[in-house]
């Protein structure tokens, strides 16, 4: 699939999720905001792979700096994208503290799991792909661990609320 | 892969767990399927913050300490059958396994067998002196009953001395007194041939010419029934066959059981079955020591009698009752104690002891 095909996806898929949590005009800016700074400042990037997940990186921080300035009185009404910096984690202290948070929240839930979870996941955040996993907890397929992952990624979010950030529900 | 499966694979979006065709798979269906791709962009916080390394080690040391699942433990456990050599041993001790239990399936109906049999034999009531031995009993126990136990079991006794020469039947003929010494009549009128043909018959004594006397120890049955075996034949038309019955609180005469012990009071009968026609005399030996004649009468061949005809032997204190039962196929016109001398050879005694 060629780069302009994919990216032309990808803003119809980013304008319906943004729509889904801002107003519908201000999707369409956040989708095309994307797109430009894909364009301008990650034009080497070609491959599905790695535009798929730097668009979305790119619409969630989009989005979330939309709701913080909203939040502070509507004093902003579009977001700069030269303001946003990839990856930049300590860039922002908001973003900082909010992914503080997140990881608290998640440590008290992991210590909720059952054990296969718990082991599941400790595989996975050791890097471990889903066929290294196969074998190390003795499935017989890979679709047994794809159908045990989904499980207790599910058991996790519930855990959360229902959500990986606080407050979105 | 189908969407669903897809979908399964979100879960390795925030970990970075999935390889590159996974990551493929799951973008290129998420550029086509806007809820897909709505929940990837839900993970993208969770990856966020799982690309930062001291995040994961928090998380990790959260997990608490390494414990391989459950699958995995029992795929290691059984992973030594995949051994060769564990696999045969396994499937030897599989094999021992079914054989025995093939083994213990088989012996255990006929240990079953064994206690339904013996529980017949308790059950059975030890088969009496006259008990017949046509009766047809059911068949698992005839089956069993048929089996002499070793307590039965006939076994050959030392060889009787051979009996000193008897005088020939003509002499007894020749030396027979006055009529009025047997009353004949009472034996003919004693005649009474058993009501229950049959069922008296329980063995065939014969008194074969020359033959000692020998007594009938009611409280030794299995002894004089060994011995009575043990006796030569000596032709059908000289055996005669008796029973003792014994009188019941029904006023009737039964065959007494083997073992039965005669106590004071009780009254014994002989049940009587010649093999051949003639005249049978009951004698009993007094306290005098001479013998008297009980019953005497003329007998068909294989007919019942019972002796006496009248009333039955009894003895109101612990005491022997010396019998002699007499064949002869004329008839005897001698005294008592002539006959009883004289005719040992064709004589059979039996005592009866009353305790």
């Amino acid at each position: 699939m060629e780069r302009e095909q994919i990216l032309l996806k990808l803003r119809e898929r980013i304008v319906a999720f943004a729509a889904s949590h801002i107003q519908g005009d201000i999707a369409e800016d956040v989708a095309q905001e994307v797109l430009i700074l894909l364009h301008e400042k990650y034009h080497r990037v070609e491959r599905l792979e790695e535009l798929v997940p730097l668009a979305l990186q790119i619409a969630r921080f989009k989005i979330m700096s939309l709701r913080r300035k909203s939040q502070r009185h509507g004093e902003y009404t579009q977001v700069s994208v030269a303001d946003i910096q990839l990856p930049d984690p300590e860039a922002n202290p908001a973003e900082l503290v909010e992914r503080k948070l997140m990881l608290e929240r998640l440590t008290q839930a992991v210590a909720q799991l059952g054990d296969r979870c718990r082991e599941l996941l400790r595989l996975k955040l050791q890097g471990k792909n889903f066929g290294e996993i196969q074998k190390r907890m003795g499935a017989q397929s890979i679709n047994t661990v794809y159908t045990w992952d989904y499980r207790c990624r599910q058991q996790l979010l519930d855990l959360m609320g229902g959500d990986w950030e606080a407050g979105k529900r | 892969m189908s969407r669903e499966e897809i979908q399964k694979l979100l879960g390795g979006y925030a970990t970075d767990t999935l390889s590159a065709a996974e990551r493929s798979a799951l973008f290129e269906a998420a550029l086509v399927d806007q809820e897909l791709f709505d929940a990837l962009a839900k993970e993208q916080a969770l990856r966020d913050v799982l690309q930062d390394v001291s995040a994961r080690e928090q998380l990790i040391a959260a997990l608490g300490p390494a414990r391989d699942p459950f699958a995995a433990r029992a795929w290691r456990w059984l992973g030594w059958l995949h051994r060769p050599a564990a696999l045969a041993m396994a499937g030897g001790m599989l094999a021992v396994l079914i054989g025995g239990g093939l083994a213990l399936w088989r012996t255990r109906p006929f240990a079953h067998r064994e206690v339904l049999v013996a529980d017949a034999l308790v059950r059975q009531p030890a088969p009496p002196l006259a008990a017949p031995l046509s009766t047809a009993p059911p068949r698992s126990v005839q089956r069993k009953l048929f089996r002499p136990p070793p307590a039965r079991e006939p076994a050959p006794s030392a060889p009787l001395p051979t009996p000193p020469s008897l005088p020939a039947a003509p002499t007894l003929i020749a030396t027979r007194p006055a009529a009025a010494a047997l009353p004949l009549p009472r034996a003919v009128a004693g005649f009474a041939p058993a009501g229950t043909a049959g069922s008296g018959r329980q063995m065939i004594r014969t008194m074969p010419p020359p033959m000692p006397s020998f007594d009938v120890q009611i409280g030794a049955p299995m002894a004089s029934l060994k011995k009575a075996k043990a006796l030569p034949s000596a032709g059908a038309s000289l055996a005669v066959g008796y029973t003792l019955l014994l009188k019941g609180a029904d006023g009737a005469y039964a065959p007494a059981l083997a073992g039965t012990v005669f106590h004071v009071g009780d009254s014994v009968r002989l049940r009587v079955e010649p093999g051949a026609a003639g005249y049978i005399y009951l004698l009993r030996r007094e306290e005098t020591g001479v013998w008297s004649l009980v019953e005497g009468q003329h007998v068909e061949k294989a007919q019942h009698y019972e002796l006496p005809s009248i009333d039955g032997f009894r003895s109101d204190v612990p005491a022997q009752v010396e019998l002699l039962l007499v064949f002869s196929p004329v008839e005897q016109n001698v005294a008592a104690d002539a006959l009883a001398s004289s005719a040992s050879a064709r004589s059979l005694k039996i005592t009866l002891e009353f305790r």
